[in-house]
């Protein structure tokens, strides 16, 4: 199986997030995504800190994550943004 | 024969040609860096971000060439005989900085992944630095223009190993830029002996170059 990059692993993040209503909570998430649990939580961490991703507490206080502005604009332009990175050889 | 021009005519056409080049060139290059902030801030993609720092360089780099032109040969500065050597001398501190760090930046937009950032990016800044300092020291521009000659030819090496061949049409645009500029240090270092058709080929060939880069980063980020 073709290893993902770094791009294309927090593109499937986000969409994984998107198409749930835009609200996932962590477990089911790092099962979607298909990466060991240390992996998830070094990109989680990333997405957070990026700002790419927030964290809320829902009624039953469980955590669940949710894209933000930037998270849905990562998914409108990730073609653009893999087309220049090949075109350009970066 | 066609008759001449008075010498102070000549000079500030020339001049004036000169503050236009640099004007397309350092406005291009600082479109290309702002016209990427946004896909890089999303991503932070270091590749990108060389990609631009290299681009900002280059800016910078041409802005510091007019300064060094204009304190080498323009009648703007005529008066002021006794400092301009001392500015000339001064003004090739930031040219060599800047046009070292936009090579070196350009190259490793593109190897990023086999050198460490910050091994590179203290490489690149002490190197820059000591070129600038040696410059200065020894008032020889020449020695400027050798070492970005010897890095051409590390990237040309470079270049040639990579075997996709996509990526190759792009680093030898990356060459021919980086060629480019230093035919233009070499245009600004020679000037009172380079043919003003010559120097003109080479200003028209480097915004011919740039116009392609900004034509390609527009088409994507648009």
């Amino acid at each position: 199986m073709r290893k993902r990059d770094r791009l294309e692993v927090i593109h499937d993040i986000l969409n994984i997030i998107s198409e749930r209503d835009n609200s996932i909570k962590p477990t089911p998430l790092l099962r979607f995504s298909n990466l060991s649990s240390q992996r998830f939580s070094e990109y989680l961490h990333e997405l957070l800190e990026k700002e790419l991703v927030r964290e809320g507490i829902d009624k039953k206080k469980r955590r669940y994550l949710t894209l933000t502005d930037k998270g849905f604009r990562y998914l409108e332009r990730y073609k653009t943004i893999t087309g220049f990175i090949d075109d350009f050889g970066l | 024969m066609p008759p001449m021009m008075p010498f102070h005519m000549h000079n500030s056409f020339v001049s004036g040609i000169e503050l236009l080049y640099t004007l397309i060139i350092v406005i291009i290059c600082f479109m290309i860096y702002f016209l990427t902030k946004e896909i890089y801030d999303l991503t932070k993609h270091k590749g990108i971000k060389h990609f631009r720092s290299a681009f900002f360089f280059f800016g910078l780099a041409y802005i510091s060439s007019f300064l060094v032109y204009l304190f080498m040969f323009s009648t703007w500065t005529m008066d002021m005989m006794g400092p301009r050597r001392s500015l000339w001398m001064i003004s090739l501190v930031p040219l060599s900085y800047f046009s070292t760090l936009a090579i070196m930046n350009l190259a490793y937009s593109t190897a990023w992944k086999d050198i460490d950032e910050n091994k590179f990016i203290w490489l690149a800044v002490t190197v820059s630095f000591i070129v600038s300092l040696v410059v200065l020291i020894m008032h020889a521009p020449m020695i400027l223009f050798l070492f970005q000659v010897f890095l051409l030819i590390l990237i040309l090496i470079s270049v040639f190993r990579k075997r996709s061949k996509k990526m190759l049409q792009m680093r030898i645009m990356y060459l021919l830029l980086a060629a480019f500029w230093i035919m233009n240090l070499l245009a600004i270092g020679s000037s009172r002996f380079l043919r003003e058709d010559v120097r003109l080929i080479i200003q028209a060939s480097s915004i011919i170059i740039f116009s392609i880069l900004l034509y390609k980063v527009i088409k994507w980020v648009r």
